[in-house]
């Protein structure tokens, strides 16, 4: 995944185009695996139809769930992500002293 | 001409009129046609890529899954999900990396990235393949609606001639900016219609949605419910991995990440497009509907249980609304496959091998090559019965092949040579060939195996060959190509 390759150190005597913006990874980012984890690992004993929850079959009302939790849990890396200027408006080309190229 | 008929007519003419209105202000330069100038916002680009992912196999397909085979279709629902945690990751480096180099196709990516031209070829054409019977669903789902929805009046084939001539004139007209308005409009209707009649029709006929699961049930016990063997948990799971890992991989969602104005339309577009997503909900709630009220669609025709419901519950203006937003579903993919393949033809192979050719030859072979495109889909619509399905499953799995190298490529500079990219992804592309034609599942390759490894999907052995043959290609050539691929510029 993803998650798991952080970028390789940049060599310093050559400069590098993205150098403006890292790739910075911390841990909360790992959040981003839950909803994989819950859709994927869960459907091994979430596959029943009993309990109906919500009227829903409860296979269907996991993957519901699910589906709704990684959009909140995608808010709360964003959030995080903008308190630390990871996001948000700092990365706008639009601003040209962003952009090194 | 049924009432049907005439709502479906003009929301034709609007599309095509919002065509029009798009292109105004715009100089139809290659860079406004295919990727809108890079100037789309959060919501423009969120249209794009839901109007993509929202088409007529959600819309059709969605239904006759859940209509004809029950939980299995609940996957529809998790790839996306699962998607779009990664695209919050995954689509600013990519933006961030093109935007500055003026990208227009996923192609110029690995020509960029890996400093190649064949490998640039071999993605142009790899995409394309696997876009034509993209296409080629569309139009064939196009037919379906309507025809379905003029009761039986216009064949399908004059409905999937009819449609293809809408298509070629939006496109022309006015490129990528006619596909995002027509998006809005669409969206605006699919939600409104799918989750109306996705409330509705087991309110109507069932009493209630547990009402109605709880006599599914009954009637079909195991059919709310993953089977033991067959589409088991572990195709459910090797099948979610292999669509969500494809997910961005199609060149004409990889295409739209250059539409957006800064990275952070991706990140936005993270949180909202998995909530957006359970509008699939809906369309199952519309199948399931179906499954005891309009009972005995076999096989391919459980993609008609949708229309068939609605045409035994509604009037036909009512039809022609749900029509409406079907044709639509089949338009905005539609148009933005032809503009993606048509720009990859004319950037990627054409340019690459003339490589004097000037941008303006460029941009008009572009638009010139939508009509052909659309032609060929057209006769493989109206020529192929079932191989379609097959067709678009090898699109999935040849989409998919392209992963490894790209995600190796997304470091400061590529993890690996051209060399290993190109061996993997035409090894894995020659894999899913073989494997598609042959008509092979892990159960035919691998008799002895036990059931656990006989379900898994088979595009999952392909994606194996590619990893193998790309890791040796890597070790063999390592040293040989690392110093070369070190400058960062296009060649």
């Amino acid at each position: 995944m993803i998650h798991d390759s952080p970028r390789p150190p940049a060599d310093p005597a050559r400069p590098t185009v993205a150098a403006h913006q890292p790739l910075v990874f911390h841990p909360y980012h790992a959040l981003a695996l839950l909803p994989m984890l819950g859709l994927l690992g869960g459907v091994w004993f979430a596959n029943r139809v009993e309990p109906y929850v919500l009227g829903l079959p409860f296979l269907l009302f996991w993957i519901v769930m699910w589906v709704v939790a990684a959009s909140a849990i995608m808010w709360i890396i964003w959030a995080l992500d903008r308190r630390r200027g990871l996001a948000g408006s700092a990365t706008d080309p639009t601003d040209d002293t962003e952009r090194s190229s | 001409m049924s009432p049907a008929l005439g709502v479906l007519i003009a929301f034709f003419a609007i599309a095509i009129g919002l065509g029009l209105v798009a292109r105004r202000g715009h100089t139809m330069s290659l860079e406004q046609w295919s990727v809108g100038g890079r100037g789309f916002g959060s919501v423009f680009v969120f249209l794009l890529m839901a109007g993509e992912i929202y088409t007529t196999f959600t819309f059709l397909g969605g239904s006759g899954w859940a209509y004809g085979r029950g939980a299995p279709a609940f996957y529809i629902l998790c790839y996306g999900a699962i998607a779009y945690s990664a695209s919050y990751f995954l689509l600013p480096v990519i933006w961030r990396y093109a935007q500055p180099r003026k990208l227009v196709s996923q192609a110029d990516f690995f020509v960029a990235k890996y400093e190649s031209r064949p490998l640039g070829i071999l993605v142009a054409v790899v995409s394309v393949i696997a876009l034509i019977p993209y296409l080629v669903l569309q139009l064939k789902g196009l037919g379906i609606i309507v025809s379905e929805a003029s009761y039986g009046s216009v064949t399908p084939t004059t409905a999937v001639w009819a449609g293809t001539a809408a298509l070629i004139a939006y496109v022309v007209i006015s490129g990528v900016r006619g596909s995002a308005w027509t998006a809005a409009l669409k969206d605006v209707m699919i939600l409104v219609v799918v989750v109306v009649i996705g409330i509705y029709l087991p309110l109507h006929h069932h009493g209630g949605f547990r009402e109605m699961f709880v006599a599914i049930d009954t009637a079909k016990p195991g059919f709310l419910t993953l089977p033991a063997t067959g589409m088991s948990p572990v195709w459910f799971v090797s099948t979610v991995m292999l669509t969500a890992l494809g997910f961005y991989m199609w060149p004409q969602f990889f295409a739209s990440v250059y539409t957006a104005k800064n990275e952070d339309v991706f990140r936005k577009n993270a949180v909202v497009l998995p909530l957006y997503q359970l509008v699939i909900l809906f369309v199952f709630f519309a199948g399931f509907a179906a499954v005891l009220t309009v009972p005995g669609l076999a096989g391919p025709e459980a993609d008609l249980s949708l229309l068939r419901i609605a045409k035994q519950t509604f009037g036909p203006w009512s039809v022609g609304i749900i029509g409406a937003a079907g044709l639509l579903t089949a338009l905005v993919p539609g148009s933005m496959i032809l503009i993606t393949a048509a720009t990859i033809i004319a950037q990627n192979i054409y340019r690459a091998l003339v490589p004097t050719a000037s941008d303006r030859t460029v941009s008009v072979l572009a638009r010139a090559l939508v009509p052909v495109l659309a032609l060929v889909a057209v006769v493989m619509t109206l020529s192929g019965g079932q191989g379609i399905v097959a067709l678009l499953l090898m699109g999935y799995n040849f989409v998919t092949q392209l992963f490894p190298a790209l995600i190796l490529s997304l470091g400061e500079r590529p993890k690996i040579s051209s060399t290993a990219a190109f061996s993997g992804i035409l090894a894995g592309e020659l894999t899913v060939a073989s494997i598609t034609l042959t008509g092979s599942t892990v159960a035919t390759l691998l008799p002895s195996a036990p059931q656990l490894v006989k379900d898994l999907n088979v595009g999952i052995v392909a994606l194996i060959v590619n990893v193998i043959v790309l890791t040796v290609a890597a070790f063999l050539t390592r040293n040989r190509e690392a110093p070369a691929a070190a400058s960062l510029e296009r060649p």
